[in-house]
């Protein structure tokens, strides 16, 4: 792994804005460094008291008695509560009402929450928690999807499939098929990808007066928390207040999943009034907390003789597990994005969510395109390989474009920079000269190892899309202090993607004022109005817009009082810098402390609230047909890597990214987003295995879950195309999930192309690999015999 | 937030023992339950929350900090074993004129995401270069081969140690 | 979390044999607490009883003796890399310690522990008995020494009574041995290792080009139920003596004869076999063949 680069785009537009589009240091990056950051363990309260969950044992089963008194007997022990103990209502399912807060009747997976034990230490809680004596009567699971599409187990009365989204579009499609030149089919599965944030969840609950609670909490989303707490207290959501603390991580793992754990914590806090706190262990988190879907996808893809896409017939089964949570959103992403980037006129898709007695997914970087992308980009490797294509000139020449329909029939009116992605990673990758390069090295039988190059191009769609449009909204508190510093609060969450710098420079921007007078807020509920999740990438654009909105009001009576001050007109006053300026003659200027003192001094009031909304759209669930996404993202990657021709062992070697994001805020923040996506994206690809069997998880540490260390990484390139969005501040969209989303299909295509087996399977793990070119030697060897 | 320093008086019937050692250059003499780790100490004893727990096992390298001149996992180490010990933390290193290039580094390298495993990687970039003054690339893999991340893919953090490398040799 | 046990701490050798001569719960060692302490945070009932013998310095030294390096049982990973004469003659030795967990593990954990622990994945052990290996025990009425190849009977069980120690590790001096130790694992850093393999041995390269075995030494690590000297190959190759291809490859097929690995959950059975002979060649391969 060499130095890495900077970005590419650097200088190019630098004149156009003073502080946006430029690498400007973290804001909270020293007290993150100093160990003064506050995440939610490092917090205290008096009188505080400690939780420890209690599971359920067995993946499928009825609860037939729950005996606390061995644990009520232990001195130290305060409660136990259980699902009668629960003021409001036992229900904490997130978009279907399928999940208990606490267990009553069934239990339907290893790990489910039955009941939370309260102590004076986390030990006695922990000990308490083995103290509590389950009966249960079990049932057989089920744990394949297949098991489930058959339904001849039940995982839940209704039916196991609990979401199933169809595509529908142009001519029947056998009938498609016919008219292909060449159709090719594979089936392909993906197993589980944990998120491993290096903090584990964690929240406490503490008692607000004798009708309300405050959680502090490790999220990515204060409103649902807040709501949760609200229904299964019974309180309303005005007395339910939720902060939010520095968070070590969540890549989607601290969307839902949290509510689950804050909602006990409150409960108890809220009964026994007291602070309660809740912190998971890294065995108990990798065991019960949500993972990525494990998905098997069949697809049929048909091309013309000119090398055009015109059928795409693909079933998708997810694995849910045993409870809903996100999954029908994740699975209708998956219903959008299962055809890539690319104008297919003909397509017949199915993607179904089905339950199974295990850990519920929900949402995780990429929220349910990661998989089908790899089984897409796959097909594309397969396509090119037997017909001799140039795999970034077959996909130019299917990718969609201004003008163009993608695959839900959306016509792309705006900001699409797909194929200069395609032609630029082609050329930073040093695709042609790699390719000569490696086809030499793999023919020579001294070498020890084959190499490959595999690429990958995607599209995302930004923010809640046409369903969640009722979700997505953002709000923000711009306050300007009289002197002169600013104070900004939003509704979304900084987990380390650097959401808070960028927005400060986004209000920066618009004030005229020097970002170092900027100061964040924690995101706290009593400050911000509902602003939907800290996910689908949506923050730069949701809480960026809302900062604009906020900071807009506020330019305006600034350059309103600093023409006065200037004795120009309002259109001819230059913000910038920390200077109002006239714009003909800069020595005319007063500064941003001179013009917010003097705003003061005449009562005029500096704190505005800003509002945004994302833009409406409309689309049909029964076709799939519409418009999902207001606007989406491109990227497209190259990735390097070498096979141990023995071992079967894989090192990815390098990574090439490019990523068209609309305008880019800070250079060094995107190119960071892409190298932590190469390594989170790498580790899925080749080494992250979490095992599972009969609904028990065996990956219970980080030993055994094993996510890539720094002697795995490979050397990361990132670039950028700014093909600028219109509702976005300043032209932006998004980057938090496209970062990743190439990188799993782009490692296991360079796997595929170095051995020439295309590996259906994921991860590509050294025991597939080795067998995969064992067949291949001992076949070889036998034509050679004859 | 009010804080309140962890301590359990009402456990029983865990023994507790006596500790003497060092931290950050200040001597340390506790009475603690005698399955405390260093860490356990560190953060509900001395509240110095710096080191983190990213896994209790000494698989994360998120509560590194350094004692008698090693970098030790101190989830796993007891506190019987710290009698003479000199511990440095976090707490201890920043304020360190030595760690303020790789302070500095880290913040211009864009170097630090969620944060959480940040101490561990500041304390052993701190042990690494006072060990190895012009660090070769693969000196420094080794020296952060126990601390893992999950946000940077590490690019920046080895690009901020050489830089630091640089500003302390100057 | 660590809970449920009570420590006890002798102040020195003498009284550590009559304290865990008179205990009569069962206990653990504690000193490096790399393997102890996790298994106790796995299962608070591991043990209830730890005798802390972390602070025995007459436990912790490396010593070069007339025909023989003495480790002692407490001395720590990171003494055994810095200790010179290991670097240039024991290289498997130094191979297989300087990737024992992380940098941060190997300045607490013990050269005794990571044997008393018994892994059949230990990573020391096979570079050890690869160098013939002694292991010297102490209770308050005996004083054995045994060979580290008999001193496992599975995994995490040793041939120590109830009331003994490990205290000296003992290598011979070997002259002109060439050594090393290999491994495969789920990622380059902090890896358990899926298989290993540790090979020393001493050959001459004669005048007209062949090379001529004098002795080998194979130990092999995660193949079996603890790790193993492979004994048979170990035989073959030294009856046979000239060192080449076809050589190599029947020794690599009596290799895979002798080994029972199995499938868990960081790696099956198939592979595990196929890829100790390929650690085996490989490691043959870089300490004669180049």
């Amino acid at each position: 792994m060499r130095k890495s680069k900077e970005l590419e785009m650097r200088g190019k537009k630098e004149s156009l804005y003073s502080v946006v589009g430029k690498t400007v240091d973290k804001i909270d990056a020293y007290d993150k460094i100093a160990g003064i950051a506050k995440y939610v363990d490092d917090l205290s309260f008096d009188g505080m008291l400690h939780a420890k969950m209690v599971y359920s044992k067995i993946p499928s089963g009825k609860i037939l008695s729950i005996n606390k008194k061995k644990a009520l007997e232990l001195p130290g022990v305060e409660a136990v509560l259980t699902a009668d103990d629960i003021t409001g209502l036992n229900k904490i399912g997130c978009v279907v009402d399928d999940q208990p807060l606490f267990a009553k009747e069934y239990v339907r997976f290893v790990g489910e929450q039955i009941a939370l034990v309260v102590a004076s230490t986390r030990r006695i809680a922990e000990q308490g928690a083995e103290l509590v004596e389950i009966a249960y009567e079990q049932y057989e699971p089920v744990l394949t999807v297949e098991e489930s599409f058959d339904e001849k187990k039940k995982v839940h009365p209704k039916g196991n499939t609990l979401c199933h989204y169809k595509v529908r579009k142009g001519e029947n499609i056998d009938d498609a098929f016919k008219k292909s030149f060449k159709v090719f089919e594979k089936t392909f599965t993906i197993n589980y990808q944990e998120h491993l944030y290096l903090e584990t969840q964690g929240c406490i609950g503490v008692p607000a007066g004798n009708d309300g609670v405050t959680v502090y909490a490790s999220i990515q989303c204060p409103f649902y928390v807040q709501g949760a707490v609200s229904t299964t207290l019974g309180i309303p959501l005005s007395q339910a207040r939720v902060v939010q603390c520095a968070v070590g991580g969540g890549f989607g793992g601290k969307e839902d999943v949290p509510s689950e754990y804050a909602a006990k914590a409150a409960l108890a806090a809220f009964i026994l009034k007291k602070p309660v706190k809740l912190i998971l262990d890294r065995g108990e988190d990798l065991m019960i907390s949500s993972k990525r879907h494990p998905m098997k996808m069949e697809y049929k893809v048909g091309i013309t003789k000119k090398g055009r896409i015109n059928a795409l017939k693909v079933k998708v089964l997810g694995d849910c597990g045993a409870y809903t949570t996100m999954s029908t959103i994740v699975l209708f992403r998956t219903s959008v994005h299962f055809g890539g980037p690319y104008v297919i006129p003909n397509v017949c898709g199915d993607i179904v969510g089905l339950y199974t007695n295990k850990v519920p997914c929900s949402a995780y970087r990429g929220f349910g395109t990661p998989q089908v992308i790899y089984a897409m980009e796959s097909m594309i490797n397969i396509i090119c390989n037997e017909m001799g294509y140039d795999p970034f000139e077959f996909r130019k020449n299917n990718a969609v474009k201004k003008g163009a329909l993608t695959v839900s029939s959306h016509k792309i009116k705006e900001s699409c920079g797909l194929i200069e992605t395609i032609d630029k990673a082609k050329k930073e990758s040093d695709y042609d000269k790699r390719r000569k390069e490696f086809e030499k090295w793999n023919a020579d039988a001294t070498r020890k190892t084959f190499k490959g190059l595999g690429v990958s191009s995607i599209f995302y769609g930004m923010n809640l899309g046409a369903k969640g449009w009722f979700m997505d909204k953002a709000g923000s508190h711009v306050q300007i202090w009289k002197d002169g510093s600013v104070t900004l609060c939003v509704g979304n969450v900084d987990m380390g993607q650097g959401a808070l710098t960028v927005l400060a420079q986004i209000a920066s921007e618009a004030l005229g004022c020097e970002i170092t007078a900027i100061n964040f807020k924690n995101v706290d509920t009593n400050i911000i109005p509902d602003s939907g999740p800290t996910v689908a990438s949506r923050t730069t654009v949701m809480s960026g817009n809302a900062i604009l909105d906020a900071a807009n009001k506020l330019r305006q009576k600034l350059i309103a009082q600093a023409s006065e001050m200037l004795k120009i007109k309002p259109a001819q006053v230059m913000a910038k810098h920390n200077k109002f300026y006239n714009i003909k003659d800069s020595r005319n200027a007063v500064t941003f402390q001179e013009v917010v003192k003097k705003c003061y001094m005449e009562n005029i009031g500096l704190s505005e609230m800003g509002f945004y909304v994302s833009p409406k759209t409309d689309y049909n669930l029964e076709t799939g047909q519409g418009e999902p996404y207001y606007v989406y993202s491109y990227a497209t990657s190259v990735s390097e890597v070498e096979v141990d021709r023995r071992t079967g062992e894989t090192r990815v070697n390098k990574i090439t990214s490019v990523h068209d994001v609309g305008q880019v805020v800070n250079p060094a923040l995107c190119a960071a987003q892409v190298e932590g996506g190469a390594a989170q994206g790498l580790g899925y690809a080749i080494m992250e295995n979490l095992v599972s069997e009969k609904g028990y998880i065996k990956s219970l540490g980080l030993s055994t879950y094993t996510a890539p260390t720094v002697m795995d990484m490979p050397e990361v390139k990132s670039f950028f195309v700014e093909e600028k969005s219109k509702d976005g501040p300043y032209g932006a969209k998004g980057l938090g999930e496209p970062s990743l989303m190439p990188i799993v299909a782009a490692v296991a295509n360079g796997i595929s192309n170095a051995c020439g087996h295309q590996f259906g399977h994921v991860p590509v793990l050294p025991e597939k690999i080795w067998e995969a070119l064992e067949s291949k030697r001992n076949s070889e060897n036998k034509s050679e015999v004859k | 937030m009010p804080f309140k320093n962890f301590s359990e008086e009402n456990a029983k019937p865990f023994e507790t023992v006596a500790v003497k050692f060092k931290v950050n250059d200040e001597d340390i003499s506790l009475n603690v339950p005698c399955h405390y780790t260093l860490l356990d100490i560190l953060r509900y004893e001395l509240r110095l929350t710096g080191s983190k727990e990213g896994c209790g096992m000494g698989e994360c390298g998120a509560c590194t900090v350094i004692m008698d001149g090693d970098i030790v996992a101190s989830c796993l180490v007891l506190c019987t074993s710290l009698t003479g010990k000199k511990v440095l933390t976090i707490e201890g290193i920043k304020s360190d004129e030595k760690a303020k290039p790789i302070i500095d580094a880290f913040i211009k390298a864009t170097a630090v995401q969620c944060g959480f495993c940040t101490p561990g990687m500041v304390v052993s970039s701190y042990a690494l270069l006072k060990k190895h003054k012009n660090p070769t690339n693969e000196q420094i893999m080794e020296g952060l081969s126990g601390n893992l991340c999950r946000c940077t893919g590490y690019v920046r953090i080895v690009d901020a140690i050489h830089e630091a490398a640089k500003e302390l040799n100057k | 979390m660590l809970r449920n046990f009570k420590v006890l701490t002798p102040s020195s050798l003498n009284e550590t044999l009559y304290v865990i001569n008179s205990l009569k719960e069962p206990y653990r060692f504690l000193c490096g607490g790399t393997d102890v302490l996790v298994r106790l945070k796995d299962n608070p009932n591991y043990t209830k009883v730890l005798v802390d013998i972390s602070r025995l310095s007459e436990l912790s030294k490396i010593e070069e003796h007339k025909s023989t390096y003495i480790i002692g049982a407490t001395a720590k990973h990171l003494q055994v890399l810095a200790y010179e004469p290991f670097k240039k003659n024991y290289a498997a030795i130094t191979d297989a310690v300087s990737v024992i967990g992380s940098p941060q593990i190997r300045a607490l954990g013990t050269i005794g522990g990571n044997i008393g622990n018994a892994s059949p994945a230990g990573d020391s052990i096979a570079a050890l008995m690869a160098f013939d290996a002694e292991i010297e025990t102490r209770s308050v009425d005996s004083n054995r020494k045994i060979m580290l190849s008999d001193f496992f009977l599975g995994p995490g069980k040793t041939v120590l009574a109830p009331n003994e120690i490990i205290t000296k590790i003992i290598i011979p001096k070997f002259e002109n041995y060439r050594s090393a130790w290999m491994r495969l694992g789920q990622r380059k850093g902090m890896a358990i290792s899926k298989v290993s393999a540790a090979v020393s041995l001493h050959y001459e390269k004669h005048s007209n080009g062949s090379l001529k075995l004098n002795d080998i030494k194979i130990a092999l690590g995660s193949v079996a139920p603890r790790v193993i000297r492979a004994v048979k190959t170990e035989k073959f190759m030294l009856l046979k003596q000239t060192i080449n291809k076809n050589m190599i490859n029947e020794a690599t097929e009596m290799l895979l004869a002798e080994v029972s690995p199995i499938t868990d959950v960081r790696s099956d059975e198939k592979y595990r076999r196929a890829m100790c002979g390929e650690l085996f060649r490989e490691i043959i391969e870089k300490l004669v063949l180049k």
